[in-house]
C-alpha cells in the first residue's frame, strides 16, 4: 500500500485526536496550532476527500445548525483501515529514525 | 444575523467550485465566517474568507476539469454506441448536414479569397488604382482606367510618388506551335514586378526589361506546355486586329494565392501595343497602378492628382474628369464594385450576400432535418432516459449527453463536408465559374477557424431542441408510456413542402435544360457545314499563300474570303433605315461566301465579282432581317451602313448564327481585300483534315515562324456545346441536392410518423388490415405535401417562363415547355420520395403487433 504522505498523516491524527469534534474547522484549527502554519479550508479538504476515497475515514452530518447558515456539518472518523495505515507509517517513520543519533545542528549556521 | 452576510461574488463562486450536495462545506465557510467576524471584524472576515476561498481554487479547478474529461470520454461512449444503434438515421443526418457544411466550406473559401485579395504583395498597403470621376448627366460615374500620359506624369512630377505603372489588358489569340488558345494578355511597364510580388518559379530578374519576353503563370504554363520547362519556348500573340507578336516565355510565376486581385496569365511589356503613345490625354491606359514612398500621406497624393484634371480636360474637352482619385490594392474604397472597367475585379454586395444566403439556407434546412429525425430516433430513447432520470441523472447531465452525441455526429459531418468541398465542389466551381477557388496553405489557418465556429453552431443549432425538449419529461410518464412525441404541427408540414417545391423546381428546371441542351445541338443550321474548311490568317500574303494552295487541290470546289466568319467571328454593325439607327449583326465577306458556305438565298441575288458596285453599295440581310423590319418587298430598300447607302440586292435564308439565340437579323457586305481574317472553302470527296494538313505543308514553306490555324465547320459550336454542357451539369447536381435535402427531411418526419402510429398500425394488422394499405394510411399527409409542391413548383416554372418569354427581347433560343417535362420532373420526384419513405416502412412491416401492443 501507497504510503500517507505527511499531510494525510498529520489530518488522519488531528481526527482521532478531536474524535467527535473532527470537522473540517476543527480540524483546520488543530492542525494550525500544531504545525504552527496556516492550513486553509482547501488544504484541508483535499487530504480528507482522497482519505475518504482510500476508505481511511468515513463521516457522517450533523444537524444543521443556525452558526452554519442552516447547514450541517461533516464529521470525519477513522475506520479500522484508517487505524492501521497510521500505525504502519509510525513503525515507517521509527525504522527511518532508528540508529540515528549524531544528527544535531552543531555546524549549521542559521 | 449581519455576521452571516457573506462576500457575494466570491460565495456564489464558492458554491460552484464545491459542488457538494450535502452543503457541508459551505456551512464550514459560514461557520468559519462568523468566528472571524466576531473576532475581528466583518470587514476582516470578509477578507479572510475570500483568502480562503482563493487558496482552494487551483485544487479544485483541476479536480473539476479531470471529471469533465472523465464525463466527456463517457459522453463520447455512448455516442458511438448511440450510432451504431440508429444506424441508418445517423448515417442520413451525418450525410444532410456534410451537404450543407461542403455549401458552407466553399463559399467560405471563395469569400475568403476575396477577403484577402492581394494580401500577397509586399507594397500593396501603399499601392493605389488611379480611378477617374466622371459627371455624366448629373450622375458620378467612377472608371477604372485612366489617360495614358497619367502615369509617366505623375512618375516625373510628383517626389511622393515612387512608381506609377500602366497596365492594359486584351483579348488574343496564343500560338504554341500550331494550337491556338484564346487568352487574356496583360501588357504592363517593367515595375509591374517591383510594385507587385510575384516571385519567380522559373526564369531571373525582371523579364518585362526586355520587349520579347513574356512571363507566364504557373497554371497556363502548366497549360501551354505540360510538364516541359517552359523558359525559352516560343510564343505567337495574335492581337484582334490582325497584328502578331512572336515572344519568348522568360519566366513563370509562382503560383496565385487566390483568383482574384492582380493577376495575369501571359504578361508582356507595355511597349509591345503601339497604339499606347505617351502624349495623347484623350485615350486612356486600361489602369494605372501608382506605388507611393512610404510614409507619405495618401490624401497629400490625392490632391497633387487633381492639377492633372484641367490638363486633361483641356485636351478632351468632350469628355471631362471631375476628378481623380486614390483607390488602394488592399483596402479598396467601399464602393470599389460600382467602378467601370475596373482592372481588380471588385464582387457587387449583392452578390455576395446572395452567396451567403445560399449555405445559410442549406444549414438551417438540414439542421431542421435533422431536429426531426433526431426527434424520431429518440423517441425510442424514452425509456433510457426515464430511467437516467429515475436512478438520478440530473437534467444538465442528460443534456451535456444529447448535444455531446449530436457533436460527435457534426463532426463527422465536418470531415464529410470538407471532404465533399474539395473533391466535388469546388471542382464543379471552378468548372462553371470564372473566379476560380484557389486553396493555399495560408487559408488553412483561418479555415480551421472557421469549422471550429461552423461546429459549434451547427452543433447547438441542431442538438439544443432535442435535447433540450426530449430531457424534459416527466420520468413516471415516459416510463408508463404517455408520452407521444413530435406533433402535427403546421410548421413542419408547410418546410417540407416548401423543401419540396423547391425540389420539384430545381429538377424542372434541370430537366429543361438538359432537353433544351439536346434541342440545340439537333436544330439545323441552315447551311451545308460538311466539308467546309477555313484558315485564319493575318495579312495578304497569307491570303495568298492559302488561297494560291487550295486552289490547286481538285477537291476544293469553292474558295472564299471573308473579315467574319459564320460561327466564328460575328461583327457588328450600325445601320441606318429610313434614318432610324440600330444595332444588327454583320458579316463582311467575300464573293462568293454564300455559295462555299451552302448558304441558301431565300431571294435576289448573292455577291457578284461581275458588279463593281456591290463592293460599295449592295448588302445582303438575312430573312430575320425581313421579318424585324416588316418589309414586304425587300430587294426594294435601301439601308445606310458605314456611310453609304446600299442596295438589298438579295435575301439569304434563316440560319443559325449562334446555337442558344434565335431571329439574329443579319446583313452581309462585301469585304475589302486588305481586311481577310478568313479563307474558306469547300471540299468535297476526302477527309477535310487531308486537305488541312497540305495546306499546313504549303504554309510552313511559305511562313515555318507564323503559326497555322485552321478549324473544321462542324466543330466550331463544340466549346459553346461543351460550355452549355458545364452549366446542364452544375445545374443538375444543384438539383440533385435539393432533391436529397427534401427527402432527408421527409425521411425524418415518415421516422417520426411512424414512431407515433405504431400502435395504431399493429390494432389494424391485428383486424386483418394489409401491409400495402397500412403503408397508405401511414403516409397519406406526405402524398398531399407532395402534391401540393409538385403544383406550386409547376404554377412557380410557368409563370415564371412566361414572364421570362415575354420580355422583349428575347433571343434565346429555346424549347417550348411542355407536359412531358412535368410528367419527366413529377416521377422523378415521387420515385425519390417513395424511396425515403419506403425504408420507414421496413419498421411497419417487420413490426410484430404483439410485442407492441403487448407493453400497455
Amino acid at each position: 500500500m501507497k504510503l500517507l504522505t505527511r499531510s494525510e498523516e498529520y489530518v488522519l491524527l488531528a481526527v482521532w485526536r478531536l474524535q467527535d469534534e473532527a470537522y473540517s474547522l476543527a480540524l483546520m484549527h488543530e492542525l494550525s496550532k500544531a504545525t504552527g502554519q496556516d492550513w486553509s479550508l482547501g488544504s484541508i479538504y483535499t487530504p480528507l476527500e482522497r482519505l475518504g476515497k482510500r476508505g481511511l475515514l468515513t463521516s457522517y452530518q450533523t444537524k444543521p445548525t443556525a452558526k452554519r447558515g442552516g447547514r450541517p456539518r461533516r464529521v470525519y472518523q477513522l475506520t479500522a483501515m484508517g487505524r492501521k495505515e497510521l500505525l504502519h507509517t509510525r513503525k515507517v517513520e521509527n525504522s527511518m529514525w532508528s540508529g540515528i543519533t549524531n544528527l544535531t545542528l552543531a555546524g549549521v549556521t542559521s | 444575523m449581519s455576521g452571516f452576510q457573506l462576500p457575494r461574488y466570491s460565495a456564489r463562486f464558492l458554491s460552484w467550485l464545491l459542488n457538494d450536495s450535502g452543503e457541508t462545506g459551505l456551512g464550514d465557510f459560514q461557520e468559519y465566517y462568523g468566528i472571524v467576524a466576531e473576532e475581528s471584524g466583518p470587514s476582516t472576515a470578509a477578507w479572510k474568507f475570500r483568502l480562503q476561498v482563493l487558496a482552494m481554487t487551483p485544487g479544485r479547478l483541476a479536480e473539476k476539469v479531470r471529471q469533465s474529461l472523465v464525463m466527456l470520454s463517457n459522453y463520447l461512449t455512448l455516442a458511438v454506441r448511440h450510432f451504431r444503434k440508429e444506424r441508418l438515421a445517423s448515417l442520413i443526418n451525418v450525410f444532410g448536414l456534410s451537404i450543407a457544411i461542403a455549401c458552407c466550406i466553399t463559399v467560405f473559401l471563395f469569400l475568403n479569397g476575396y477577403m484577402n485579395m492581394n494580401a500577397e504583395h509586399v507594397n500593396g498597403d501603399r499601392t493605389y488604382l488611379i480611378e477617374q470621376v466622371v459627371n455624366r448627366d448629373g450622375t458620378e460615374e467612377v472608371y477604372g482606367q485612366t489617360p495614358i500620359p497619367l502615369g509617366p506624369a505623375l512618375a516625373a512630377d510628383l517626389a511622393a510618388v515612387e512608381q506609377a505603372i500602366r497596365v492594359s489588358g486584351v483579348s488574343a489569340m496564343v500560338y504554341v506551335d500550331d494550337q491556338r488558345s484564346e487568352m487574356w494578355v496583360t501588357f504592363a511597364e517593367p515595375g509591374f514586378m517591383e510594385v507587385f510580388s510575384f516571385p519567380l518559379a522559373a526564369g531571373s530578374g525582371n523579364p518585362l526589361r526586355e520587349a520579347d519576353n513574356v512571363i507566364l503563370s504557373a497554371k497556363e504554363a502548366k497549360r501551354l506546355f505540360g510538364n516541359e520547362p517552359a523558359i525559352g519556348q516560343e510564343l505567337s500573340i495574335v492581337l484582334t486586329n490582325g497584328r502578331s507578336i512572336s515572344a519568348t516565355v522568360a519566366g513563370v510565376a509562382e503560383p496565385f494565392a487566390t483568383s482574384a486581385g492582380v493577376r495575369f496569365s501571359v504578361l508582356m511589356n507595355l511597349d509591345r501595343i503601339a497604339d499606347q503613345t505617351y502624349s495623347d490625354w484623350t485615350a486612356d491606359a486600361g489602369a494605372t497602378f501608382v506605388m507611393l514612398r512610404s510614409g507619405v500621406s495618401r490624401g497629400d497624393v490625392e490632391s497633387a492628382l487633381q492639377r492633372y484634371v484641367g490638363v486633361h480636360n483641356a485636351a478632351d474637352g468632350e469628355n471631362p474628369v471631375e476628378s481623380f482619385r486614390l483607390d488602394n490594392l488592399q483596402d479598396p474604397n467601399p464602393n470599389a464594385w460600382a467602378v467601370r472597367n475596373r482592372i481588380i475585379d471588385s464582387p457587387h454586395p449583392v452578390f455576395i450576400l446572395m452567396l451567403l444566403a445560399i449555405p445559410v439556407f442549406m444549414l438551417a434546412l438540414s439542421c431542421f432535418n435533422y431536429i426531426n429525425i433526431s426527434l424520431g430516433a429518440a423517441s425510442r430513447r424514452l425509456r433510457e432516459i426515464g430511467v437516467r432520470k429515475v436512478v438520478g441523472g440530473s437534467r444538465s447531465q442528460l443534456v451535456f449527453q444529447f448535444l455531446g452525441e449530436n457533436l460527435f455526429l457534426c463532426f463527422l459531418s465536418l470531415l464529410l463536408g470538407a471532404a465533399i468541398s474539395f473533391l466535388v465542389l469546388i471542382p464543379l466551381f471552378n468548372s462553371v465559374m470564372v473566379n476560380q477557388i484557389v486553396f493555399v496553405a495560408t487559408d488553412l489557418g483561418p479555415l480551421l477557424l472557421f469549422l471550429l465556429g461552423l461546429l459549434a453552431v451547427v452543433g447547438l443549432l441542431s442538438g439544443s431542441y432535442p435535447a433540450f425538449y426530449v430531457t424534459s419529461f416527466q420520468p413516471v410518464q415516459v416510463l408508463r408510456q404517455r408520452i407521444r412525441l413530435g406533433r402535427r404541427s403546421w410548421l413542419t408540414s408547410s418546410l417540407l413542402t416548401a423543401q419540396f417545391s423547391l425540389a420539384f423546381l430545381t429538377v424542372i428546371i434541370s430537366l429543361y435544360l438538359t432537353l433544351n441542351g439536346r434541342y440545340m445541338q439537333s436544330q439545323e443550321w441552315g447551311y451545308d457545314a460538311d466539308g467546309v474548311v477555313t484558315v485564319r490568317v493575318t495579312s495578304d500574303e497569307e491570303a495568298a499563300v492559302v488561297s494560291g494552295a487550295a486552289g490547286q487541290r481538285a477537291n476544293v470546289v469553292s474558295i472564299s474570303n471573308s473579315v467574319d466568319h459564320l460561327g466564328v467571328a460575328t461583327g457588328r454593325a450600325r445601320v441606318r433605315i429610313r434614318g432610324e439607327e440600330e444595332d444588327t449583326w454583320r458579316f463582311a465577306v467575300g464573293a462568293n461566301y454564300l455559295e462555299t458556305m451552302g448558304l441558301p438565298l431565300a431571294a435576289g441575288r448573292g455577291f457578284n465579282d461581275d458588279y463593281i458596285a456591290d463592293a460599295g453599295q449592295s448588302v445582303l440581310v438575312n430573312e430575320a432581317f425581313v421579318r424585324k423590319q416588316g418589309w414586304e418587298e425587300p430587294l426594294e430598300e435601301t439601308l445606310r451602313i458605314d456611310g453609304t447607302d446600299r442596295s438589298v440586292v438579295g435575301v439569304v435564308s434563316d440560319f443559325l448564327v449562334y446555337p442558344m439565340q434565335s431571329d439574329l437579323p443579319v446583313v452581309f457586305t462585301r469585304a475589302a481585300e486588305s481586311e481577310v481574317r478568313f479563307i474558306t472553302m469547300r471540299v468535297v470527296g476526302v477527309d477535310p483534315r487531308e486537305v488541312i494538313s497540305v495546306l499546313r505543308s504549303s504554309w510552313k514553306e511559305s511562313f515555318p515562324e507564323r503559326p497555322f490555324d485552321a478549324l473544321i465547320q462542324t466543330e466550331v459550336f463544340d466549346a459553346n456545346f461543351q460550355s452549355y454542357g458545364n452549366v446542364v451539369q452544375a445545374f443538375s447536381f444543384l438539383a440533385g441536392l435539393a432533391l436529397a435535402i427534401a427527402c432527408l427531411g421527409l425521411f425524418g418526419l415518415a421516422s417520426q410518423n411512424i414512431a407515433q402510429q405504431l400502435k395504431d398500425v399493429s390494432i389494424r394488422k391485428v383486424l386483418g388490415a394489409s401491409v400495402a394499405s397500412l403503408i397508405v394510411i401511414v403516409n397519406r399527409r406526405f402524398l398531399s405535401m407532395l402534391i401540393i409542391a409538385a403544383v406550386i413548383a409547376t404554377v412557380v416554372t410557368i409563370a415564371g417562363f412566361t414572364a421570362l418569354t415575354s420580355l422583349p427581347p428575347w433571343e434565346i433560343r429555346h424549347l417550348q415547355l411542355g407536359p412531358g417535362l412535368f410528367a419527366m420532373a413529377y416521377a422523378l420526384v415521387l420515385a425519390t420520395a417513395g424511396l425515403a419513405v419506403g425504408s420507414q416502412a421496413r419498421h411497419l412491416v417487420r413490426s410484430d403487433p404483439s410485442v407492441v401492443l403487448r407493453s400497455d
